[in-house]
């Protein structure tokens, strides 16, 4: 009986997350260069609560662990725990520049229903580094699920 | 860039729909239909996906979009990459052996309401899942296991799994509860400030984050117990009992890095567990059987902090709460009795009474087996699962 159903588990939730921001990411973009796509416009809906959600389990788990005396992050899976410190690594190390990494989650997920010009261009730069975090975890999922190439 | 992009998604393309061909080519079994539709399904979706890639990039969008158009090729790409090595195996084998365990996990989805719609195949390879619901499941068992009945109750076991991520938000829930309090009991009295004392709060930690995985091992073999009644402690004991001397003790790096409580710890919660379910005799002769092996291995229990008696009341009403979230069917008195199975009964009726047959009459148990299991085969499926629970909340 191994465990590797926290990886496949894992993998699953960062392929749905990376989905998710890719849609709503290119909405965003066409959006501001005035191009309309209603197909992605109501798909990238549905990436808004994907992410909202994500988001909270996100601040949930950043909260425990970003105490000021570092405490165990508590009924968050192994691999979800991994994610949040390395998003509390590049908090703390200015690793990134976007407002995802130097404001509060919450801000963030206000951001995501904005129809403000200057919020929407935030949001393109958060789900830009976002993406990049999620695309270097979801890596070591591979290399167990599919043994890396 | 735009070259390599337009290159890369006509590959996955026609990837993707050689796969798809593939797939609906393939004469399945009919307890793999389903399961075969959801795997086509999420094919077509990513081929779906490679298609508005191709479009973006004949529009000259990726001017604008170069990043996302190149994360989502890659994200399809690796999607692809499963569907094509781990989850269309199962329906590209066609295993006519593949029957029986289709059937056991068949009926176990049907009678839950959260997971009656989840399609699930088989594999070969030791017991495992693969539990992302809403996404095919895959449940993983050994060749020779597939074969016959006695093992079919371990099932149970990696059900409680996917019964897992169906609440997830709610168990986790518990299982910090669960962890804090362990947290609280591992506080010493009082605090130094040395090397020492800074070891032992990162041992404490390490003891605590390791919960998280055994509560929900734990919850599993709860549910397996639940669900199967003696039948899973006969293939629990039998199946885990003599396979290696880690199984009854590790030392204290080693349980760090543990999925799973030490079996001798799960036998432990299992005998009491069944104890309390009314199944004493099976429970007393485990309990019996674990003791004789660690005398014989020269073993003598500990757990090195990971696991005290004084975890136990916590252990238990977390596993209890989880159970109440959880739902899982309840084996009946009918179910363990002895008597001949026929259709009208549940299959942990059927593995129940395999154990059984096989207990009373080692020697005639093949034959049995052979007719109980062609029999279960010939049942029309629809008579099979008919304890659709979304019907009882009808009612």
């Amino acid at each position: 009986m191994t465990a590797d159903w926290l990886t496949f588990q894992s993998f699953q939730r960062s392929q749905e997350v990376l989905k998710a921001i890719n849609t709503l990411s290119a909405h965003l973009k066409l959006t501001l260069n005035g191009i309309a796509d209603e197909e992605l416009s109501q798909a990238a809906s549905q990436s808004v609560e994907a992410l909202r959600a994500f988001l909270n389990e996100l601040e949930a788990a950043a909260r425990q662990a970003d105490q000021t005396e570092p405490a165990p992050m508590l009924g968050v899976d192994p691999r979800l725990q991994q994610l949040v410190r390395s998003y509390l690594v590049a908090r703390h190390h200015r690793r990134f520049r976007s407002c995802l990494f130097t404001e509060p989650i919450s801000d963030i997920k206000a951001l995501l229903t904005s129809n403000a010009r200057d919020d929407q261009e935030a949001l393109v730069k958060c789900l830009a580094e976002l993406r990049v975090l999620v695309e270097e975890h979801i890596y070591d999922d591979v290399d167990q699920i599919l043994d890396a190439i | 860039m735009r070259t390599i992009l337009q290159e890369s998604n006509l590959d996955l393309l026609s990837e993707a729909e050689r796969l798809i061909t593939a797939l609906t080519d393939t004469l399945v079994v009919p307890e793999l239909v389903a399961y075969r539709d959801r795997v086509v399904q999420a094919c077509t979706d990513m081929r779906e996906q490679v298609h508005h890639n191709l479009r973006d990039l004949e529009l000259g969008r990726d001017d604008i979009l170069p990043e996302e158009i190149l994360s989502e090729t890659q994200r399809l790409t690796l999607g692809l990459r499963l569907y094509n090595r781990r989850l269309a195996g199962p329906i590209l084998r066609g295993l006519e052996s593949d029957r029986l365990s289709l059937r056991v996990i068949g009926w176990l989805h049907a009678v839950h309401k959260e997971t009656v719609d989840v399609p699930a195949a088989v594999s070969t390879e030791e017991f495992s899942i693969w539990p992302a619901p809403p996404h095919p499941v895959v449940y993983f068992m050994p060749a020779s296991a597939q074969c016959g009945l006695l093992y079919q109750p371990l099932f149970f076991h990696e059900f409680g799994h996917l019964l897992y991520a169906c609440h997830k938000p709610e168990m986790d829930n518990l299982v910090q509860d669960l962890q804090t309090e362990i947290a609280e009991l591992l506080e010493p009295l009082a605090r130094r400030n040395d090397i020492h004392a800074q070891a032992e709060e990162r041992q404490r930690i390490i003891i605590v984050l390791t919960w998280y995985k055994w509560a929900q091992e734990l919850f599993c073999d709860a549910i397996g117990l639940t669900i199967g009644g003696t039948a899973f402690i006969h293939a629990f004991n039998r199946y885990l009992r003599i396979s290696q001397r880690t199984e009854y003790h590790c030392s204290p790096d080693e349980l760090g890095l543990r999925p799973h409580p030490v079996t001798w710890l799960r036998a432990r919660l299992l005998v009491r567990r069944a104890r309390e379910l009314g199944c004493d005799t099976a429970a007393d002769a485990m309990e019996r059987q674990w003791a004789t092996i660690a005398n014989t291995l020269g073993i003598a229990e500990d757990y090195y902090g990971f696991y005290e008696d004084e975890f136990l009341p916590l252990i238990w009403q977390t596993l209890d709460d989880m159970l109440v979230e959880a739902e899982p069917y309840h084996f009946t008195e009918q179910d363990l009795r002895n008597e001949e199975w026929d259709h009208g009964f549940t299959v942990v009726h059927l593995l129940n009474q395999a154990w059984h047959q096989f207990q009373t009459d080692m020697d005639s148990y093949p034959e049995w087996e052979h007719q109980a299991v062609f029999d279960l085969l010939r049942i029309p499926l629809e008579d099979l699962w008919t304890g659709d629970p979304r019907a009882d909340d009808e009612t």
